[in-house]
């Protein structure tokens, strides 16, 4: 039920933050760092939008 | 122009055609600015071992100033058709004969001598020069390519590599942290150019590198900012992309003001950002405890004994010791986050003590992995003996202490702070009756000293569960992760006896606390 508020975008970002934190424990260091930066963009991207 | 424009501006010169390219071993580089590159290999032929090739000869064809000229060429070159351009392409008259002329990048060894395999024949007229058709143009290249300049290349680049293998036999732990730019770097090495060229195509997708064209190449040490390339040893520089991206993400957000190493290092590997920065905060820890020295000068004025005044300083340090530091740090980070609280609870969540522990129990005897939730076990408030009951388990893999004395051994997880000192409770309680007690009646009272929780070492001095000292004879790292428990009890009680001793547990107090703001804990089903 709570999925279906969701719009698309929405549910395309969560899956993206999703993928995000599932690649993180079997990254090593220097993939983590790229995962952290993705991370970060996805957070400005999000930050922008509400904006 | 550097290497990075002219690939682009040669690209989208390829596209305005439609023209394909054969593809070379040079996959990800072939772009028809490459051409100029494997002028280095050619370079290379008649000077196998010379590094002074000038990557950023000038070309025939200004791409800056590309007026399209009077079209003389045929009309049946595809998608060319009609676009002719009467250009020298790069590389194709001269190739193999450049006048080289540039300062070598910082970077001095005795380069070893070394066997270049024999160049395969290139048929080649270095006098031809002929206005043609891009298209055409292309076409030839390609052959060319195909035909002389990729064995060229292939030939160079093994000798590349026998270079570098040379460099790491002669000088095994060079530093080569010297700031190469991508040019340099394809100069001196070019068979790491291209991974190097990669890794900052791939980077650039998600740092904004603005006017950078060329990567600071840098050797990889690990450290934040310095984004590895494959296995080559090398890294690229990208802190201040990641800085800036981190901030215009943080601004005006709880983050503002923190920086990106700190929050990534805290996220990657907790217990050791705490170790690292402990230190930084533990005189934090210490306000803490003056507080509670307020507290004790009330309790005397009630006429509470020194005895139990000392206690309720060790009982409330202890907990502040581990909580105020942990929660000291995580603030020092990111003040009044939530992300405080998780991040407590994930060290937590690592687990106290190994599975095999023999918990003392009414029922007699138990291994830690097989006592479950409701279950009573004995604990010690006091000095007395009670029984409570498990309200909650937490489990965590972990590499444990084991710690050996002259009667048993048990298996524990380093404190984030203090080591080996989930006994602290014990040890901790001795120091304060050996050393504050006293000071406390001659009227010296030290704080700070109640924060110094010593680690345990070898012939540190431990109290079992039944007030006898143990001697600590060895102190083994257990390297192999093993699944890890830790208790959580009735309200009022936080330890079990576990293989005769003492151990602390998570306060029931502190997991509501923890739970207030972390939705993500297995332990919600305990707020209510």
């Amino acid at each position: 039920m709570e999925e279906q508020k969701l719009t698309n975008d929405q549910k395309l970002m969560a899956y993206e933050l999703r993928d995000i934190a599932e690649g993180w424990e079997k990254a090593d260091k220097n993939d983590r760092k790229k995962i952290f930066i993705k991370g970060m963009n996805y957070l400005k991207s999000k930050k922008g939008g509400a904006e | 122009m550097v290497l990075t424009e002219m690939f682009d501006e040669f690209a989208d010169k390829f596209d305005d055609f439609n023209v394909k390219t054969e593809k070379s071993m040079f996959k990800g580089f072939e772009k028809p600015g490459d051409i100029q590159r494997k002028k280095s290999s050619a370079a290379m032929k008649s000077n196998p071992i010379d590094f002074n090739f000038n990557p950023d000869i000038d070309l025939d064809f200004d791409f800056n100033n590309r007026e399209r000229k009077d079209v003389t060429s045929n009309s049946n070159s595809g998608g060319g058709s009609g676009e002719g351009f009467d250009i020298n392409l790069p590389g194709l008259p001269d190739i193999g004969l450049p006048e080289l002329n540039i300062d070598m990048p910082d970077f001095e060894f005795d380069a070893p001598v070394i066997d270049i395999p024999d160049m395969p024949d290139m048929n080649i007229n270095p006098d031809v020069s002929v206005p043609v058709n891009l298209d055409e143009a292309v076409r030839t290249a390609a052959n060319i390519t195909e035909q002389a300049i990729k064995p060229l290349a292939e030939t160079a680049a093994n000798a590349a590599v026998k270079i570098k293998e040379e460099i790491d036999k002669a000088m095994p732990n060079v530093d080569l942290n010297i700031g190469l730019s991508l040019p340099e770097l394809n100069a001196v090495l070019p068979d790491v150019a291209k991974p190097v060229y990669e890794a900052f195509e791939g980077l650039k997708g998600d740092l904004d590198f603005g006017e950078v064209t060329a990567p600071n190449v840098v050797a990889d040490d690990g450290s934040f900012g310095r984004m590895g390339i494959g296995d080559t040893g090398l890294a690229i520089d990208a802190t201040d992309q990641i800085n800036t991206l981190y901030s215009d993400t943080t601004s005006d957000t709880i983050l503002e003001g923190t920086n990106a190493e700190d929050l990534f290092n805290v996220i990657d590997d907790p217990n050791k950002f705490l170790e690292d920065k402990a230190n930084e905060v533990i005189e934090n820890v210490g306000d803490s405890v003056i507080d509670g020295a307020g507290g004790v000068l009330v309790d005397l004025a009630k006429g509470a004994t020194a005895d139990k005044i000392a206690r309720k300083i060790a009982e409330d340090a202890a907990f502040d010791a581990t909580v105020g530091v942990v929660s000291g740090v995580a603030n020092a980070i990111i003040p009044g986050s939530g992300v405080v609280i998780t991040f407590v609870a994930n060290v937590f969540k690592k687990g106290c003590f190994s599975g095999n522990t023999n918990i003392e129990t009414p029922d007699g005897i138990k291994k830690a992995c097989d006592v479950k939730i409701g279950d009573d076990v004995f604990t010690i408030k006091k000095g007395k003996r009670y029984t409570t009951r498990i309200v909650d388990i937490l489990e965590g893999y972990n590499k444990p202490t084991r710690i050996n004395t002259a009667t048993r051994s048990i298996d524990v997880t380093n404190h984030p702070i203090y080591g080996r000192s989930w006994f602290r409770n014990v040890y901790y309680m001795d120091n304060i009756l050996k050393t504050i007690l006293p000071a406390f009646k001659t009227g010296l009272f030290i704080p700070s000293l109640t924060t110094r929780l010593l680690p345990i070492r070898k012939n540190s001095k431990l109290y079992d569960a039944n007030m006898n000292l143990e001697k600590v004879t060895s102190i083994m790292q257990v390297y192999t992760p093993v699944k890890m428990f830790d208790f959580v009890l009735e309200d009022g009680f936080e330890n079990v006896i576990g293989n005769g001793f003492l151990l602390w547990t998570i306060p029931k107090k502190y997991v509501h606390k923890v739970l207030k703001v972390n939705r993500f804990s297995s332990l919600k089903r305990l707020e209510k």
